[in-house]
């Protein structure tokens, strides 16, 4: 699944990044502002799309010369469904707090970062997932290893990528703070929290 | 669409970058509202008030760009809920937040009363619940 375009898994065509945008506010919109709201097509496809929209029903448009305003429309039958898919990477955020949530050995931290954090991945990027183990829990305690196995399964369910985790010992942050790798940066700038400590706390720097 | 009614509320348009630009704007507001607010002086309660208040505005703004493409401009910060409110799910519930939050605004920022602690915290937590609210958005 494309994370930055989760609704792609099944509504791979434009209308699908309209029918998203349409599905996130009341407010008329005319097809310009669709466009650049929306995270692909021109401002000619997303137009065609939103005739094609209008003749199914799903969207209204109203006309107020010189402009077309649209919205959702949802009482139709099929708005549920795009208010559903226009919330995925919610749901995504959602499904990996709980999962974490439910831990027989919590991490002291949790964060989604790279790609899936940023929203500009694609089909095969890996869902990458930053976790700060306990202090004076193995990595290869079976306990934790079996919970790392059991997020990385059902990330792959959920989305059909891999889960990149990275398993990182409480005692090794405050190297990394002062060796600065990569990875902090991206944490820094795109993290977002999920379980435990809050970043900001974890890594003692603003973000 | 009906033009009638209310006035429309004075806008601009912005972007997703500009609402990522307002997020960080109303994280470190609020980060340092909560710094100010562990002094304990009257001075203090106003000032991480009035931080607040510039957190929940700031988060505000950053959910409407990223979800409208425009964030008010106008000095009422009733036009601001109104677009607010605008947004699906969750605008609603973040527009009554935000009607509560600048209402304390003025007393913050320019009165010669000061702000209880009662109020500061009922502030701070109600602009954590905007940034939240803006976070989600973004993350949409």
């Amino acid at each position: 699944m494309n994370v930055s375009r989760a609704y792609s898994a099944v509504a791979p065509t434009v209308e699908g990044d309209v029918l998203v945008v349409l599905a996130g506010t009341t407010q008329p919109l005319t097809g310009r502002r669709v466009a650049r709201l929306a995270r692909r097509g021109s401002v000619a496809a997303v137009a065609k799309a939103l005739n094609r929209l209008v003749s199914q029903g799903i969207v209204f448009r109203q006309e107020v010369p010189p402009a077309s305003l649209y919205t959702l429309n949802r009482r139709h039958l099929a708005a549920p469904a795009v208010e559903t898919l226009a919330l995925i990477r919610t749901e995504l955020l959602k499904r990996l707090r709980d999962a974490l949530s439910t831990w027989s050995v919590p991490p002291v931290h949790a964060s989604l970062f790279g790609s899936a954090a940023r929203g500009d991945g694609d089909i095969d990027s890996d869902i990458d997932i930053f976790i700060v183990r306990p202090a004076g829990m193995d990595t290869e305690a079976p306990a934790w290893e079996a919970q790392l196995r059991g997020l990385g399964e059902a990330v792959l369910a959920w989305t059909g990528n891999d889960a990149g985790i990275i398993d990182f010992a409480e005692r090794d942050i405050e190297q990394m703070r002062n060796e600065s790798p990569p990875v902090l940066g991206g944490l820094q700038r795109d993290g977002i929290d999920l379980a435990g400590v809050p970043l900001r706390e974890l890594l003692g720097t603003a973000r | 669409m009906s033009r009638g009614g209310a006035k429309e509320p004075r806008s601009r348009e912005c972007d997703a970058a500009d609402a990522r630009k307002r997020l960080a704007d109303a994280e470190k507001y609020l980060e340092v509202a909560e710094l100010v607010a562990g002094e304990d002086s009257l001075e203090a309660h106003n000032v991480a008030t009035g931080l607040a208040v510039l957190a929940g505005i700031a988060a505000s703004d950053a959910a409407c760009c990223k979800a409208l493409g425009e964030s008010s401009r106008g000095p009422d910060h009733r036009d601001a809920a109104r677009f607010l409110r605008r947004i699906t799910p969750g605008g609603e519930a973040g527009a009554n937040n935000f009607e509560r939050l600048v209402g304390l605004k003025d007393k913050a920022h320019y009165s010669f009363l000061n702000v209880s602690e009662q109020d500061q915290t009922g502030t701070i937590r109600r602009a954590g619940r905007l940034v939240d609210f803006a976070r989600e958005v973004l993350q949409r």
